[in-house]
């Protein structure tokens, strides 16, 4: 596993440091697993996920070192503020993912971006509440409830996991393994479900036994991010 | 002017779609198209980045409609929305319209400086004209769909018709299609007048000419005749703009000879045959405009219930259905209303049954119950229900679109008989809204003479008083429709399908009726009604004949046994077969257990359907079909995407080898009713060997299973399958041995074996299952199941063809399967037969060069 982002977190519990190296850990993850991707969404779907993601995510590396070098240079004299990068990563995914996990991908960035705002570090509560926007964001757009067996079912645990862990006083390392299992216990959920959204609701019952694409992308989303924030170092959440 | 974008995973397609929509909107109107990804190698997908910019791009303060594809162009469009600044977002309408109808509609409304609202509701109806045009049963009238009624809105009816009004006879090629619509459209609203259009000769509108969808509406076809009204105070300029738009073909290129072939070619017909398909309400219209045959004509049509009859030419009179328009009460008042007018149509029907007991017998009357099951269909209810209640749609709209839907859905299907179950459904949906608008649709009494209609449902012929109605010629109609069946348990004769030019006949005129020969002559000479009245008598002996003799068995003169069965649809089949004198059933379809359920059926349910249905046979055989289904005969749940082809498709035993699952379920129920009973089972649609392998091993699997179970099964189960495929009958010595019987599909073998499609005009003549291509392969297979002592049946219609009948006999022929109702002549006819005169005829009927030259021999045989 490129381990670039661990340690990177001395600082604040989530900064532009940390963020970058999620997402590069998660471009790296897509790339690895695109075939895996695609193969699932080719049971139920149109057998284009793991192709689009690995696009879009390939298309935010080709503008992450800009962004982030921006981010490292502001760090350097003032903080970097986390919504701008947020809001490029999602802007990216809009424009060059293609099918339906373009928006939502999307619009989890950008309403985490909008959250997250000028801040340039995010305490364990402050990030459960930036992903929490993100997550509601894909829910509005989607239209999509818990167990219509879309990357929901994977998303919404995660807001739980991250508030409790950020309640209990839990480091953001924590907190981040936390919320990497709760997307992998609901990613394995949607398995026995029955699509109620997006193409795969046209199989109905047939779609029942395969595990949901979009599930499974955002639990790789969740794991790169536990990866880069729970690799070590200090995470004391002072700034 | 609202500016207009076009969401599409495919940047051809969104740019496609933006040059139709400019085609009729002119230049004025801004169109962007936001399709596919800024990626290599034209990716589709969609970019909610592109959509923002074509809405800042094509923006004005009247705002935007955004009409997009499917998926994430929605979640896209939304997004892009999300982006926009406050102030522009709630200027922007997302729209569930169709994407090309609706750009066009909406092109053309946004030219017309429409605002926001009304161009998003002119995109909304966009699919109104194709709807009308393509959905059966608009086209003929009543009970409308959706489009049809919409199309005329009280609004538009209260448009004054008064005024000045002219009468234009359209002459362009392709009628009043998108194009000249929207010329018309854009013409009207340059003056200040209000201006209206009908269509004189289908009797449609007026709609108002400022409503695309409303003048698509219209189905103006070549030679229709197109009446405008306008007033106000431009009305003369409206008019005199309309009428050089029409003298200049509406911007259509002008019909010449050239292009009038090319208009027949492509099937399109001008007004006057298309009379043929209106409803029967309208005859007054079509015989105040067409020329009456001459005395003498013979029209010819097809012979859907034996015997001759004469007569003056007479007609029912119909009250029309009311509108479907009325306003809706509140939902409750709806619900009752249309309860009340649902329990008045079956009191009605029940009444007729009643009747119709006393002159037959009660499995003739019995096909009335199945009228009434119709009435109490429990998804057609819910529909309407739903209509009703949840969306607060008026009872006589509600109950049309869920009859409509329904019989869509039956018409949807191959087999002419299950087509002609959605001319029932209509006709009870009409009976329905009569009731609806209060009408009584009975009170007149039988006519007296020879019925002339364009159709008949099987209650009109229920309650027909046969002592006056000697006969009945239709314009329209089928043989299989259940009014033929009805009028032939009557004993009344029926030509169907005789053309448009019958319904010119005045009433009164002298008709004579052969159901034998398929013809009505006008007007008939001393010597052939003389010749009539002989043939109804010498008929009337005979039939009584072969009635009394149904029970009994067919056996040639020298001793041949050949089994008579009946095909039936499901077991309110079983008494008109039993009645008949059906040795057994040999062909039971069983689509009826999957069409109208919401979900596959269980094993259970499927075994006791197939076990009730053999039981009320009292131990006659039963020859199971498995599910006969594919993109011609859609179901439901099986998801069967459409297909360019269907005939050439995934159907019959093809689509259930691609769901094991379902087929392996459904022979599990077989078997389960095959325990203790005469059940066999028949694969439909077998092309190659190893398809019949792949089914048996489905079947081994069901039978090893359930013998795990401890369920009981039989020890051998029957097994067959349809010979319907040439390949089929060309492999029968490789399937012969893995099988236990054959049973030709004359319908489907014909067709394919001659590349012509029965329901096809153009090829009807010829489909005809006696031609010498098809009795060949019939004679092959007959070879191999001969020499494997396989046994060989006909389940298709030509078995119950009494002229046939010693040919397929004679072709070592030994179970014929047909309508029940068939089933006391067939007897007669093998009783008839000698087997080895037959078999001499069916080897001069192999070398005939043609379908006639055998029918020529058959005629010659019968005397």
């Amino acid at each position: 596993m490129s381990a670039g982002g661990a340690g990177r977190t001395s600082e604040g519990a989530v900064d532009a440091a940390a963020v970058t190296a999620w997402l590069r850990e998660f471009a790296a993850d897509v790339a690895a697993r695109r075939d895996e991707l695609t193969e699932l969404d080719a049971a139920i779907g149109d057998a284009d996920h793991g192709v689009n993601m690995d696009r879009g995510m390939q298309a935010v590396m080709s503008k992450l070192p800009a962004a982030a070098i921006g981010a490292d240079a502001r760090a350097a004299s003032e903080e970097a503020p986390l919504g701008p990068l947020l809001k490029t990563v999602g802007m990216t995914l809009v424009s060059t993912v293609g099918g339906a996990a373009g928006p939502l991908y999307g619009t989890l960035f950008l309403e985490m971006g909008k959250a997250a705002g000028d801040r340039a570090a995010l305490t364990t509560a402050e990030w459960a509440e930036v992903v929490a926007a993100g997550v509601a964001g894909v829910q509005r757009r989607g239209k999509a409830e818990a167990g219509d067996k879309t990357m929901v079912d994977a998303l919404l645990p995660v807001v739980g996991a991250l508030r409790a862990a950020a309640q209990g006083g839990a480091e953001t390392s924590a907190a981040a393994r936390a919320a990497a299992n709760a997307a992998a216990q609901g990613m394995r959920a949607t398995v026995p479900l029955v699509a109620r959204k997006g193409r795969a609701s046209y199989l109905g019952e047939r779609s029942a036994g395969h595990q949901d694409p979009g599930a499974t992308s955002s639990w790789l989303l969740l794991e790169a991010a536990a990866r880069v924030l729970g690799g070590g170092g200090a995470t004391t959440g002072t700034d | 002017m609202v500016g207009l974008v076009v969401v599409s995973h495919s940047a051809r397609l969104a740019e496609g779609v933006v040059e139709l929509a400019a085609q009729m909107a002119g230049s004025e109107v801004r169109i962007g198209a936001a399709g596919g990804l800024d990626e290599p190698g034209d990716a589709l997908g969609t970019d909610a980045t592109r959509v923002l910019t074509a809405i800042k791009d094509v923006w004005s303060g009247d705002g935007v409609l955004v009409l997009m594809d499917l998926g994430s162009a929605v979640l896209s469009a939304e997004l892009a929305v999300d982006l926009l600044e406050a102030e522009q977002r709630d200027k922007v309408l997302l729209t569930e319209a169709p994407l090309v109808e609706g750009a066009v509609a909406a092109g053309v409304a946004a030219a017309l400086g429409e605002p926001l609202e009304s161009v998003a509701a002119a995109a909304r109806a966009g699919l109104e004209g194709k709807t009308a045009q393509l959905v059966p049963g608009d086209r003929e009238g009543a009970p409308a769909g959706a489009g049809h009624d919409r199309a005329a809105p009280a609004g538009d009816q209260a448009l004054a018709p008064s005024g000045e009004t002219i009468r234009l006879t359209v002459r362009t090629p392709l009628g009043i299609h998108a194009r000249p619509a929207a010329l018309l459209v854009r013409t009207a609203a340059e003056y200040d007048a209000v201006v209206t259009v009908a269509n004189g000769t289908l009797g449609r509108g007026p709609v108002s000419a400022r409503s695309l969808t409303g003048v698509a509406t219209l189905g103006v076809g070549l030679g229709d005749e197109l009446v405008v009204t306008a007033h106000g105070p431009q009305a003369s300029q409206a008019l005199d703009a309309i009428r050089r738009l029409a003298e200049d073909s509406f911007g259509d290129p002008r019909p010449d000879s050239a292009s009038d072939e090319a208009t027949e070619r492509i099937g399109l017909r001008p007004a006057e045959d298309r009379r043929e398909t209106r409803d029967e309400t309208d005859d007054d219209a079509a015989t105040a405009t067409a020329e009456p045959p001459p005395a003498g004509a013979v029209l010819t049509g097809i012979a859907a219930s034996p015997g001759v009859a004469a007569g003056p030419a007479c007609r029912l009179h119909r009250a029309v259905p009311g509108p479907l328009d009325a306003p809706a009460e509140d939902p409750s008042t709806e619900w009752a209303a249309l309860q009340s007018a649902l329990r008045a149509a079956a009191g009605e029907v029940e009444r007729s049954r009643a009747s119709l007991a006393l002159r037959t017998r009660e499995h003739d009357a019995a096909i009335l119950d199945a009228h009434l099951l119709l009435l109490d269909d429990e998804a057609l209810l819910e529909a309407a229900r739903e209509a009703v209640l949840t969306r607060g749609e008026p009872a006589a709209r509600a109950w049309a679109e869920a009859v409509n839907a329904a019989a869509r859905d039956w018409e949807a299907l191959e087999d002419p008989y299950q087509r002609a179950r959605a001319e029932d459904l209509r006709d009870l949906g009409a009976r329905v809204l009569r009731h609806l608008a209060g009408s009584e649709a009975t009170g007149d009494p039988s006519p007296e003479g020879i019925l002339v209609a364009q159709d008949l449902s099987p209650a009109d012929v229920a309650d027909l008083d046969t002592a006056r109605t000697a006969g009945i010629a239709l314009a329209g109609g089928s043989a299989t429709s259940h009014a033929a069946i009805l009028a032939r348990a009557l004993g009344v004769p029926v030509v169907a399908g005789a053309g448009a030019a019958l319904l010119a006949v005045a009433d009164g005129t002298p008709l004579a009726v052969d159901g034998d020969a398929g013809t009505v002559t006008v007007a008939p000479s001393p010597e052939r009604l003389a010749a009539v009245a002989r043939r109804r008598e010498e008929q009337a002996g005979e039939a009584a004949a072969a009635q009394a003799a149904a029970g009994g068995p067919a056996v040639t003169r020298d001793g041949l046994a050949v089994a008579v069965e009946a095909n039936i649809g499901g077991p309110h089949d079983v008494p008109a077969a039993v009645a008949a004198g059906a040795d057994g059933v040999g062909l039971l379809r069983t689509e009826f257990l999957f069409q109208g359920a919401a979900s596959m059926p269980d094993e259970g349910e499927q075994a006791a359907a197939y076990a009730a249905v053999a039981d009320a046979l009292g131990g006659r055989p039963l020859t199971v079909r498995t599910l006969d289904a594919g993109a011609d005969k859609p179901l439901p749940y099986l998801a069967v995407p459409p297909e360019a082809n269907p005939f050439l498709g995934l159907r019959g035993l093809r689509l259930s080898l691609a769901r094991p699952g379902q087929l392996g379920r459904q022979l599990r129920a077989i078997l389960r009713a095959a325990a203790g009973r005469t059940i066999r089972v028949m694969f439909p649609m077998v092309a190659d060997v190893d398809e019949l392998r792949r089914a048996l091993a489905v079947l081994d699997e069901a039978r090893a299973s359930l013998t795990d179970e401890g369920v009981p099964v039989p020890a051998h189960l029957e097994t067959g399958i349809m010979l319907e495929v040439p390949a089929a009958a060309l492999l029968a010595e490789k399937l012969a041995p893995l099988v236990d019987f054959f049973s030709v599909g004359t319908n489907d073998l014909t067709q394919y074996t001659l590349a012509a499609e029965r329901g096809n005009a153009g090829v009807a003549a010829l489909f005809d299952p006696l031609h010498p291509a098809v009795l060949g392969l019939i004679a092959r297979a007959s070879a191999a199941a001969t020499a494997t002592g396989r046994r060989l049946a006909v389940c298709g219609e030509v078995a119950g063809d009494r002229l046939a009948v010693p040919l397929l006999v004679g072709l070592g022929v030994s179970e014929l399967s047909m309508n029940p109702v068939a089933i006391p002549a067939a007897k007669q006819a093998v009783r008839a037969t000698d087997a080895g005169e037959a078999a001499a005829l069916a080897r001069e009927a192999l070398s005939a060069e043609s379908a006639a030259a055998v029918r020529r021999l058959l005629a010659a045989a019968a005397g």
